[in-house]
This record gives C-alpha cells, sequence and structure tokens, in this order.
C-alpha cells in the first residue's frame, strides 16, 4: 500500500465509510428548568439516595450539578401503606435511614413536595427478584498488537425463569490494591497512601440491559460483561452485580441508550422525548425528568488469575522512589477507598 | 449544414468523375434510416474499406457515390447507432436501404424519438418526465456507477434524506410510496450497498418514466408515484457483447438472435467486489466491513408474427454487508457482529397481441419474492432473522381506439401479497435465542379500470379515467381486540379472533378518479388541469432517518388503514425556439389520509402488535415546479427549481397517540427550495462534457431543549419534533466521456467515463446531532457539543472503462 494510487484508494473509501463528522453550532433554546429525579431502591442495605435536580440548556457550558432542590419533602411509600420520609444531605441529595431496607415483592412510589407547592409522584416500581449467577468465567485470547499481550473475556451465565417477563442490567465494579497515592511518572517518583487504599473503576457510559424476550426460561450463556487486558500477572478483582429492572425501567434505559449512543447515522433512530416515570399529581401535562427504580441485585465477585498465562505480559511497572510522608487514600475523590472491598 | 454536404456530395462527385475518366464507373446510391422508426438518418457516414471514398447523407438520409466495379467492403456509422458493414459486388448500378439500429448502450446520447416534438403540449400528460438511458448514462456519477435511480434525484420534485439513503420522497410523499417497476415486477428495495448505488443494470434499461402527478389509470398501489423502468428489446440482428469495468463493479451483457426473427435474448451480469476497498483501511471496524452485491438481468423475446409477441423478463439481485461491530439494541439482542442479507428475484412473462388494427391486448404474470436476513454469529446470541414477501400478480391491460380521436385503455389487475415479518431462530448450538415467529400476512388487492383520451377539437383533449380497487386482508390470521377508549397496548388485549387460511379478515374498497383536461394556448402552450386518488394497502415499517433494506413491511388490516392520496394540480407548458426548449411550470396540492408515524422509542422489528406503535394521522403537501429542457443541439439538459412542503399532523384521541401535541410538524424529508441543473455538452463525436448541480433546503431535525443526568448518564430532553434544520445542500458533479472513433473500423470498440462527484468537496449535512461525553463522570464536565455527520463529505473521482463488440 506504498503506492500513491494505494494511499489515494485509501482515503477515498475512507472517507466514503468513515464519513465525516465536525462540529456544528447549534441554535440556541430558551432556559426552561425542569425538576429532574434521580433515585433508586434495591433489596441490599441503604442507606438509598435520591437526587433532586433541575436540568439546564443543553447547548449552554454551565452543568447539570449547579442547580438543585435543597428544600422539598421527600417520602417513598410502599403498596402496603409503609412510608418512609428522607432527609436532606447536600447538593439535591436525599437519604433514607440505613434500617431501611426494600423488600422483594413491594411496589414502591416516591413522593416529592416542593416549596413552590407542586407535588411530584413517581409510578409505582415494583422490586422484583432478579435470578442468581449461575457462574461467571473468563476466556483468554492473545492480540498481536504492541502494546497489550493479550485480553480476557469476561462473561456470566444465568437461568432465567420462564414464568415471568423478566429485565435484567449488567454492572461491574474493579478494585485495585495502590500502595501508591501519588505517582509522578516523569521524575519516578511516588509518593504511598497512609493505609491500605483501593483504586475504584467502573464501567462509565455503559447501558448494559437486556430483556428476556427472546430467550425466555431458557439457561442463558456467555453474557459479554467485559474485557482485562494482560498487563500484569497479578490478579485481577472485580464483583459483577446482575439487577432486574421493571419493564417501564427496562424502556427507559433503552430510550437513554439509543439516545446517548445515536450518532446521526443513516439508520440511526431520530431523538424522541424519553417519558420518565414521574408526574405532577395536579398537572400531569409539566414535564418532569428522570426515573425512580426498585431493583434487587445478585453480587458475584471473582479473582481473574493472570498468572495463569505462560509468556509474560510487555512491559513492567518501574520502581519508584517513595518519599518519606503518605497522602490518605481519601484524596483520590470517588475513586478511591479504603475500606476493604467485600469479597477482596 | 445541407448546403455543406452538398458541397462535398459534389466534390466527391468530382472526384469520382475524375476516376470515372478512366474506367467505368457504377453508381451506388441508397438511404440510411432507424431501423424501429424509419426515420430517415442526416450526416450519416458510409467509408469504403481501404479507399479513401466516403459520404455523409444528405438532409433526406439518401446518398449517391461512383465506384468502379469490383467487391466493396461498405461501413455505416451514425452517432448514437451501431455501426454496420455491408459487403457488396459492384457490377451494375446499385440502390440500397441500410437500416441502423439505435445503440442503447453507451454511445446513444442522441434518441431519435417517434414521438412528436411538440408532445408536451398537446398531450394531456402533467407531472410526467421521461428519461433515456442515453441522457443518464451521461451524468456524472458516484464511484463510475450509473444510476439509474439518482438520475431521478435530478427532476423537479424529487429528493432524498441523504446520500446512502435508500428510496427517493416524490412531492413530499414517503419513499415506500413509489411503486418502483421494472418490465411490471414490482421492487421493494431498488438499492444495493444499503442505498449507494442502485439495483437496475444500466447496461439494460431502455427508459424510464417518472408519474408524479397525472398517474394514468393503469397504475395503481402506491400512492405518490410511479417509476416505470422499461428494459430494451434483446438485438435481433447478430449477437453483441458489451460490458465496463469500474471501481465498485464490473458488468458484462451478452444479447443477439437465438433464432433469426423469432427468438433473440440478453443476459446481463454486474458484480461487485468492494471489499479489497474496505480492507485497505487501518481502522479495525472499516477493515472487517464486508460488502458486496451483484445482480443478474435476462430477457428473452419471441416474436410469433408481425402482431403477437411473448418476452419474458428475468431478474435476480443480492446484497450481503457485514458490519464488524454493532449493537442490534433495535431487536433487543446484543450481538457485536451483524450480517445482512437482502435479495430481489423477479419473473415477469407478458404476451402481447395486435387482435386488430384498432385493438390491442398485453397480458402480464408476474412473480416476486423479496427476502432479507440478518444474522449474528455470536455463540450465546447467534441468530438469524428472516423476512420476506412474495408477490404474484396477473393483469391485462387493452388498448382500443376506436376513432382517429380516442384512444381508450381498459383493463384489469389482481395482485397478491404474502409476508413474512420475521421468524427469528438460534444459529449455533449454543445460542439462547428461542425460536419466535411473526405469523405470516397475506392480501389481495384488485383493480379494473378505464379511461379515455380524447383530442375533443384542436385546442381541448381530456383523459378521463377511473380506477375501482378493492384490498381484502386475508387468514390465516389473527386479529385482536383492543379495550375501548384507551391506547392500544399489549395489556389492553381482550380479545383475539383467529381466521382460517384464505378468509376474509378485512376489506376496503375505492374508487380513483383520474382525470386530466389540456387547452392549448395559441400555437407552442397549453394549460393542464389534473386530478387523481391512489389509495396505497402496504407500507414499509420503519422509524429510522431511512429506512433500512431489511425493515418491515405491513399490510393494511383492522386497525393499519391504507393509505390513500388526493391530488390537484395544474400545469402550463410552453415550447420556444421551433421547440428546441420545452419549460413547464405546474403546481400541486396533495392531501395524504392516513399517513403514518410512530410513537416516541417504540421497537417495529419483531413486534407482535405494530398497530400499538404505528400511529396515523393526515399529511399535506403543496408546491411549484419550474422546468425547463433543452432538447437539441451540442447542449442540452435542464434546469427546475421547485418549493415545496410537507407537513404531517397525528392527533389521536390520547396524548400518547400525539405527535408534537397534535400540531403539524415538518415531515422528516421536507426541504423546501430545490434546484437542480443536468448539461450534456457535445463537443464532437467523441467526446461529452456533463455536470449536474443539485442544491436543496437542509432537512428538518430536532434540538434538545435540556440536558439532565440519571445515574452519572448525561440525557438530552428533546421536545418538539423536526422543528429546526440542518445546513443546505448542495453539490457539483462533473464528467467527460470519450467515446470510441465512430470511424474506426474495428468490430471491437471501447469508451472511457471520467467523473468526479461533489466536486468542491462540500462537507454536506447528513445529520445533526447531539453527544454528551458519558465516559468521565467524576470531572462532572457535561460540555456537550453538536456534530454534523457527512456521508460523502469530500470529492470522488472516478473512471469507467466500457467496452462493446
Amino acid at each position: 500500500m506504498n503506492s500513491p494510487g494505494g494511499k489515494f484508494i485509501f482515503w477515498l473509501v475512507y472517507l466514503l465509510v468513515a464519513s465525516c463528522i465536525s462540529p456544528f453550532e447549534p441554535v440556541i433554546v430558551k432556559d426552561n428548568p425542569k425538576l429532574t429525579v434521580d433515585g433508586l431502591i434495591t433489596d441490599q442495605p441503604g442507606p438509598y439516595r435520591i437526587t433532586l435536580r433541575y436540568s439546564a440548556p443543553y447547548v449552554n457550558d454551565e452543568t447539570v450539578f449547579s442547580r438543585y432542590e435543597a428544600n422539598a419533602s421527600v417520602s417513598i411509600f410502599d403498596d402496603l401503606g409503609n412510608s418512609e420520609t428522607l432527609s436532606y444531605k447536600e447538593y439535591g441529595v436525599y437519604e433514607t435511614l440505613p434500617d431501611f431496607i426494600g423488600k422483594v415483592g413491594r411496589s414502591y412510589s416516591l413522593n416529592i413536595k416542593v416549596p413552590n407547592g407542586k407535588t411530584y409522584q413517581s409510578q409505582p416500581e415494583q422490586l422484583r427478584q432478579t435470578a442468581a449467577i449461575d457462574s461467571v468465567y473468563t476466556t483468554y485470547e492473545e492480540l498481536h498488537g504492541v502494546y497489550l499481550r493479550g485480553l480476557f473475556s469476561l462473561y456470566l451465565d444465568f437461568s432465567d425463569p420462564i414464568e415471568s417477563k423478566d429485565f435484567y442490567q449488567w454492572d461491574w465494579v474493579h478494585y485495585k490494591f495502590e500502595p501508591y497515592c501519588l505517582i509522578s511518572y516523569k521524575y519516578n517518583r511516588a509518593v504511598n497512601c497512609c493505609g491500605p487504599c483501593w483504586s475504584i473503576d467502573r464501567c462509565y457510559g455503559c447501558i448494559h440491559i437486556q430483556s428476556d424476550k427472546f430467550y425466555n426460561g431458557q439457561k442463558v450463556k456467555r453474557i459479554a460483561i467485559t474485557t482485562i487486558p494482560y498487563e500484569t500477572k497479578d490478579p485481577y478483582f472485580i464483583i459483577i452485580k446482575q439487577k432486574s429492572l421493571t419493564e417501564s425501567a427496562y424502556k427507559f434505559w433503552q430510550s437513554v441508550s439509543e439516545q446517548i449512543e445515536n450518532a446521526g447515522g443513516i439508520f440511526d433512530k431520530p431523538p424522541v422525548t424519553i417519558k420518565g416515570n414521574i408526574v405532577n399529581i395536579n398537572d400531569p401535562t409539566e414535564q418532569v425528568l428522570g426515573f425512580f427504580g426498585a431493583s434487587s441485585i445478585v453480587e458475584k465477585s471473582i479473582y481473574i488469575p493472570r498468572n495463569k498465562i505462560d509468556k509474560p505480559p510487555f512491559g513492567a511497572f518501574p520502581n519508584f522512589q517513595t518519599a518519606n510522608t503518605c497522602i490518605p487514600c481519601s484524596v483520590g475523590g470517588g475513586f478511591r477507598t479504603d475500606q476493604k472491598p467485600v469479597g477482596w | 449544414m445541407v448546403v455543406s454536404y452538398k458541397y462535398l456530395k459534389l466534390l466527391v462527385f468530382c472526384l469520382v468523375a475524375f476516376n470515372g475518366s478512366l474506367a467505368q464507373s457504377l453508381l451506388l446510391s441508397g438511404k440510411v434510416f432507424d431501423r424501429e422508426s424509419k426515420i430517415p438518418l442526416v450526416g450519416a457516414n458510409l467509408s469504403i474499406r481501404n479507399s479513401d471514398l466516403g459520404i455523409s447523407t444528405d438532409s433526406l438520409g439518401q446518398f449517391d457515390l461512383y465506384v468502379n466495379p469490383g467487391s466493396y467492403v461498405l461501413s455505416i456509422s451514425y452517432v448514437g447507432y451501431k455501426s454496420r458493414t455491408i459487403s457488396l459486388q459492384m457490377d451494375q448500378n446499385r440502390n440500397i436501404r441500410i437500416a441502423l439500429t439505435e445503440d442503447i448502450g453507451v454511445l446513444n446520447e442522441v434518441s431519435v424519438s417517434a414521438e412528436a416534438p411538440d408532445k408536451n403540449i398537446l398531450s394531456t400528460d402533467i407531472g410526467v418526465n421521461k428519461i433515456n438511458i442515453g441522457t443518464i448514462s451521461k451524468l456524472p456519477t458516484f464511484m463510475g456507477e450509473v444510476d439509474v435511480v439518482k438520475s431521478v434525484l435530478l427532476l423537479p420534485g424529487v429528493t432524498n434524506v441523504g446520500e446512502g439513503a435508500s428510496g427517493i420522497n416524490v412531492r413530499g410523499g414517503n419513499t415506500d410510496q413509489n411503486l418502483i417497476l421494472m418490465d411490471d415486477a414490482p421492487f421493494f428495495n431498488s438499492g444495493h450497498l444499503l442505498g449507494f448505488f442502485s439495483v437496475f443494470n444500466p447496461d439494460v434499461v431502455k427508459d424510464l418514466t417518472l408519474y408524479k402527478g397525472g398517474i394514468p389509470a393503469k397504475y395503481g398501489g402506491r400512492a405518490s408515484s410511479v417509476l416505470d423502468i422499461k428494459l430494451k428489446n434483446p438485438e435481433t440482428e447478430k449477437w453483441s457483447v458489451s460490458g465496463g469495468i469500474g471501481l465498485v463493479a464490473n458488468r458484462l451483457l451478452i444479447e443477439g438472435p437465438v433464432t433469426e426473427n423469432k427468438l433473440s435474448m440478453l443476459m446481463a451480469a454486474r458484480i461487485s467486489y468492494p471489499d479489497y476497498l474496505f480492507r485497505i483501511s487501518s481502522d479495525e471496524n472499516i477493515k472487517n466491513t464486508k460488502a458486496n452485491f451483484y445482480d443478474l438481468t435476462t430477457k428473452l423475446d419471441h416474436q410469433f408474427s408481425e402482431k403477437s409477441r411473448l418476452s419474458f423478463t428475468g431478474y435476480l439481485s443480492k446484497d450481503n454487508f457485514k458490519l464488524s461491530n454493532d449493537s442490534l439494541a433495535n431487536i433487543e439482542i446484543n450481538a457485536t457482529s451483524s450480517k445482512y442479507n437482502w435479495q430481489t428475484s423477479n419473473a415477469t412473462i407478458a404476451w402481447q397481441k395486435q387482435i386488430s388494427d384498432k385493438l390491442y391486448l398485453k397480458t402480464s404474470a408476474i412473480y416476486g419474492l423479496y427476502e432479507t436476513t440478518i444474522s449474528s454469529p455470536d455463540s450465546s446470541n447467534a441468530f438469524r432473522l428472516n423476512s420476506d414477501i412474495k408477490y404474484k400478480s396477473l393483469k391485462t391491460d387493452w388498448n382500443w381506439y376506436p376513432t382517429s380521436n380516442h384512444e381508450v385503455n381498459f383493463g384489469l389487475a389482481i395482485k397478491l401479497y404474502n409476508i413474512r415479518p420475521g421468524t427469528l431462530q438460534p444459529n449455533h448450538s449454543a445460542s439462547s435465542i428461542r425460536f419466535f415467529e411473526i405469523p405470516r400476512d397475506q392480501g389481495i388487492e384488485s383493480g379494473i379500470y378505464v379511461s379515455d383520451q380524447w383530442e375533443i377539437n384542436d385546442i381541448f383533449s381530456v383523459q378521463l379515467g377511473a380506477r375501482y380497487v378493492q384490498w381484502n386482508t386475508l387468514g390465516s390470521g389473527t386479529q385482536y381486540n383492543y379495550v375501548q377508549g384507551i391506547p392500544k397496548t399489549s395489556e389492553t388485549i381482550v380479545d383475539t379472533l383467529t381466521f382460517r387460511n384464505g378468509e376474509a379478515i378485512k376489506s376496503y374498497s375505492g374508487v380513483e378518479p383520474r382525470i386530466s383536461v389540456k387547452m392549448n394556448v395559441g400555437t407552442n402552450s397549453s394549460i393542464k388541469l389534473n386530478y387523481n386518488k391512489v389509495y396505497q394497502f402496504i407500507q414499509q415499517v420503519s422509524n429510522t432517518t431511512s429506512a433500512m433494506p431489511t425493515d418491515r413491511w405491513q399490510l393494511s388490516n383492522e386497525y393499519i388503514k391504507p393509505q390513500y392520496v388526493k391530488q390537484v394540480s395544474l400545469g402550463y407548458f410552453r415550447n420556444f425556439m421551433n421547440n428546441a426548449f420545452e419549460t413547464s411550470a405546474e403546481i400541486y396540492y396533495k392531501d395524504i389520509s392516513n399517513a403514518t408515524d410512530y410513537k416516541d422509542g417504540v421497537n417495529l422489528l419483531l413486534n407482535p402488535l405494530p398497530e400499538t406503535a404505528m400511529l396515523q394521522g393526515k399529511g399535506r403537501s403543496y408546491g411549484a415546479e419550474l422546468y425547463i429542457k433543452k432538447i437539441k443541439g451540442l447542449v442540452t439538459g435542464w434546469l427546475s427549481y421547485t418549493y415545496s412542503q410537507t407537513h404531517l399532523k397525528i392527533n389521536g384521541s390520547f396524548t400518547e397517540e400525539n405527535i408534537n401535541q397534535g400540531r403539524w410538524y415538518a415531515a422528516n424529508y421536507n426541504s423546501p427550495n430545490n434546484v437542480n441543473l443536468a448539461i450534456n455538452y457535445k463537443s464532437d463525436n467523441r467526446v461529452t462534457y456533463s455536470a449536474s448541480f443539485t442544491y436543496r433546503t437542509g432537512r428538518p431535525y430536532t434540538v434538545p431543549e435540556d440536558k439532565y443526568v440519571v445515574n452519572g448518564f448525561y440525557i438530552p430532553n428533546y421536545i418538539g419534533r423536526n422543528e429546526n434544520r440542518i445546513p443546505d445542500y448542495h453539490r457539483l458533479d462533473l464528467a467527460v466521456s470519450i467515446d470510441s472513433n465512430p470511424k474506426k473500423m474495428s468490430h471491437f470498440k471501447g469508451s472511457w467515463t471520467f467523473s468526479l462527484y461533489n466536486v468542491y468537496a462540500r462537507k454536506n449535512a447528513y445529520s445533526v446531532f447531539f453527544k454528551t461525553k458519558n465516559n468521565n463522570y467524576a470531572l462532572g464536565l457535561n460540555k456537550v457539543k453538536a456534530y454534523k455527520l457527512s456521508v460523502l463529505g469530500t470529492i470522488f473521482p472516478s473512471v469507467t472503462y466500457n467496452f462493446n463488440f
């Protein structure tokens, strides 16, 4: 492909197929803040958090975190008439008491009263039992690149119950033990953490959901969860979560997933208004954004034994010069924890 | 011109006369004419091989040539016609008649028409455009593929949503409202490689006619337009081979007589091989994309007598398209790699008979099969999803000329549709997918029509026509009844009715008037008025920007009402400069009933209850089309301007069944201003330059009003469908074609076409979309960006070599 003709054809085709995407200055729309609800109740220990914010104009540079509702009264009630009031924390976050735990089979609704007198309520969401995870396993594939020796693919098997219409969501969290809380690769120096510390990695921006529509009642095999790089022989610790969704939650997340993955392509669906499950009980025409969900969660944590591969991984971490001071683990914000993960 | 021929003749005569003084000269005289129309050919070149002798025909197509006695090989050539050679023994004076056959293939830029030059003024035709393949093949192309469907996009009133999109929008109609026929067989998909190329092999097409206004009564079934593509008849004189080599596909055509003057046939193939182009890419996703297509066309024509002939047309095409990485979220199965196939198999048998001087008959039997498959090889989710449409039709059309000023057409047609909406099955032993099937749909459409073309006097003529259509949805099948007074969902089914095979489930019927009136104003202009109504009982179910070739088709039933369009149009037609220029101005208004759109965020594929996802309402479309066409001279072509608006209004009984709160909104393909230019300049016998230019207003899109965050996902909030517009589209294409030297005596002729698509490399917007960065949660920077997607945002040069012998 060194001939000019070949290069020419390459660019021709690249531009044909990859087409081109360029920034565009869109129309500015007026600011019309709308209440946004974000919350989930599960059968796992709480506290559960409900966040109330207001939407921001889309093309504005303002972040959506700057507008929140701090003065609402928020409560969760179930189909037996039990009610739990949430208390306000900060930045629009309301929390349940730690001893309040969602029960499988109950239907939960959210009730919100905001200071201007409006009352909002969610549709009742049933907390449904999700199927057990049968097994979690990996396969290994050697790569032909120069940066990475190989890749593990992580899969999950489960048995879908035949009698019910089920919806699933998968998620994972990876913890890695960190000796250093600050690393300077440039100067080959590092600062130790003041105590045990783990870094946390999640699948940001992934919506992995499925309905059992086409495999109801089957033993479902090889649900692809994620891939793990073979960069060191250290075991890789990961917690896999399987959540139940209600049909309305499934539809909501499916619309969100389509919307955020929309690349304006020839065969993409034109964007649509995503309907949440919260309404103004006095004025059903008011648009309220967001979703209040109820899910049961099953988890499985595993270590992926990366030392079983014969060939060594490419590269090695340098030995850092360490300083005499230490940095507390909590400085990493939401990316680090000093609490030993469950199953570690 | 005539003077110069006479001069030339004189010159030749003088030369010959001079020779004649040395030996006895014999006179070879004769006439050259078009084989079909018998029109004399002016300026045809005749030459005697291995000599300097040559002559051109005069204004009557005649020639005289003096030669010495002996054996000669005479070559006759004429631009746009197949050259011939004739062996002659000159032992006495001879007068010969030479018929030349129009070259439908690569050389045909001149069309000798049997039609009167001012037919556009005198006929009642309104909203009709006809293009012959000569014009199409000289237009600039994309990647060198002469495209029959894309040429239609240069006509006024025709647009599409963007490059690569399949289908065309005619006068505000949806892409599924066009009846696309090739020798009477319908096409459910007209695109190869998604929609980048058309499925019709240009080597075998004779001409195409687009009816967007005054649709004749003999056509029915699709509400917006008829695109009638006619194949050429096979060559009856001798066997010939032609073909072409291009960047994307190769073509080969063989045609000739099987038995002299009785049976002739043609076979044409086109095979693509774009895979090698993808493989050059360094991008893994593109590298592993696999796409190829082929199509085969055959036609047999048997002439029993001057008055009776039987013809068979067969067509087969297949497309494979494999994406290396995608997520088939729309069928609720996550797949890492999916393969799409679609194929068309059509056959038409037609019997034409002249019963008397005044009565002609054509009876056809048509079979069509359109099949699509989506499959994924991932072991746990391996599946194959098949769907198909079977089409069987019988029709008979009669032409009767009772007096010289009446032409009466009548006939009937029966069309049977049998649709498999979708069968999902596991494709691997480890697959968890269960067999899932939506039962077949069946329906029958019957139509009977009569129309009279009546020339009342020198001023007025009318076309009075009507078609009566009857639709029956047939069993076996299931019809669900829903709770009254609330929106239809799977939860509100109260009753299930089952029907036996062949039992009528639901029927619709209606009368479709097709009326045109023409009034001459002076000698070279006329005013025409048309009203017509067309019902449509089958529609494509798709809520993506452009329909996929694999999208499902749905027949009318209890809940999905037939669409119908009523159109009124008014036109003024005027010719200038002895019919060298044709101009027209047409205005139209269309009223669309039961126009379809979809509820927000529904799944359509494998949905057993499409009526719960589809919404029907009203549509309206209106516009004005200005058209000027130059048909004579070295420069030919046309320029058109169209203003149009198309809006839909979906206002159901419940808020869930409204779009835009029940207000009028712009259709996806609404682009009000549209300018098209197509020009051919023939600089000499061999070289033709051509240019085409298109401008249209950007189509509508939806802008998000707000952004919000739920569970770490930044979500745009879109309200108000199609209230903004993407940037305007415009594009210039150029081409030059160099034909073989017509004076060359060799049987083998080659020609080159060089094309530039999108000459000034404009990054035309296909769409505008919005993205939030969802991969950097903790930073909290939910800045959003708007992007413009351009599908063919650069210049595409191409070269094609064509040959025939």
